[in-house]
């Protein structure tokens, strides 16, 4: 059986405002969408600043940029014929 | 384990905590961190009131509170159960709270002075426990923050010495002592309150 501290700690959570959960998840989905945009747009950000002041790019996006440009190659293109051996 | 491991070897268990926590962090999906709001909003909530005794400011506090869980979420290590992770975070935002308030409060009985040591044995757990509720709570309103939410955390909580130990930062003979301290207050509280003996003393 319950002990009178549970009983009125259940009688205070049937008083817990429904519309709280609401504002809750609009805090969490802010926090979402601007951690996205953190991690998207502020690294490149900072490479333009780099590069207009004359620095070279940042090692983590020359990776990125290298990865990228691999998975560009259009694969429905045959690579070209091997040259025969001169030999 | 990976999120989509967990997600395929729990579809008909419920999630534990710890999984909705490494799911939220892996996906940021709201849904998750929307479950564990579900499971611990009551509890938060009324530790809140328990804590301040105003409906609106533990309607606050209990947004600040999920809000500050959310923001660390990443730290937490599972030393200890999410459960008393989220008290610890509560308690310590609402000692918090009422000190910006009130600048000299007393957190606990031991606070306002000495207490006598002859009588701190006899006093039995059914003192608080078999109290009317509505007597309960206006015998909780005047205890000191720190003694209500030491006697939430031991009784309602089920929570053990030493977990309770973790959250105030103290001894597990503090605690034990401040148990005491907190019911032999109480007792002395429903005495002054209500002219007679709670049930149980």
């Amino acid at each position: 059986m319950d002990n009178s501290l549970k009983k009125l700690q259940a009688e205070r959570e049937a008083m817990l405002p429904p519309e709280l959960e609401d504002r809750i998840s609009q805090h969490v989905g802010t926090l979402s969408f601007f951690s996205n945009v953190i991690e998207v747009f502020v690294p490149n950000a900072l490479q333009v600043v780099f590069r207009l002041v004359g620095g070279e790019d940042l090692p983590c996006l020359k990776k990125a940029n290298r990865r990228a440009a691999r998975a560009n190659m259009d694969w429905r293109t045959p690579p070209a014929p091997s040259l025969p051996d001169p030999i | 384990m990976t999120a989509v491991a967990t997600r395929k070897a729990s579809t008909s268990a419920p999630l534990t905590d710890s999984q909705l926590i490494a799911l939220y962090l892996q996906e940021q999906d709201a849904r998750y961190f929307s479950q564990l709001y579900r499971r611990y909003a009551g509890k938060v909530f009324a530790k809140c009131i328990s804590m301040l005794a105003d409906h609106g400011m533990a309607r606050d506090a209990t947004q600040d509170v999920f809000i500050k869980i959310l923001l660390n979420l990443s730290k937490f290590t599972e030393q200890s159960s999410f459960s008393t992770w989220v008290y610890s975070i509560t308690y310590n935002y609402c000692i918090d709270l009422i000190r910006k308030k009130k600048k000299n409060i007393l957190i606990f009985t031991e606070d306002m002075g000495r207490v006598s040591t002859e009588k701190e044995v006899e006093i039995p757990d059914s003192v608080i426990l078999e109290m009317e509720t509505n007597r309960l709570e206006k015998v909780m309103d005047k205890l000191p923050v720190g003694d209500k939410a030491i006697l939430d955390m031991k009784y309602t909580d089920d929570m053990s010495i030493r977990e309770i130990g973790e959250v105030l930062n103290k001894t597990e003979s503090a605690i034990k002592m401040q148990i005491m301290r907190a019911k032999i207050k109480a007792q002395g509280i429903y005495a002054e309150m209500f002219g007679t003996e709670p049930i149980g003393a």
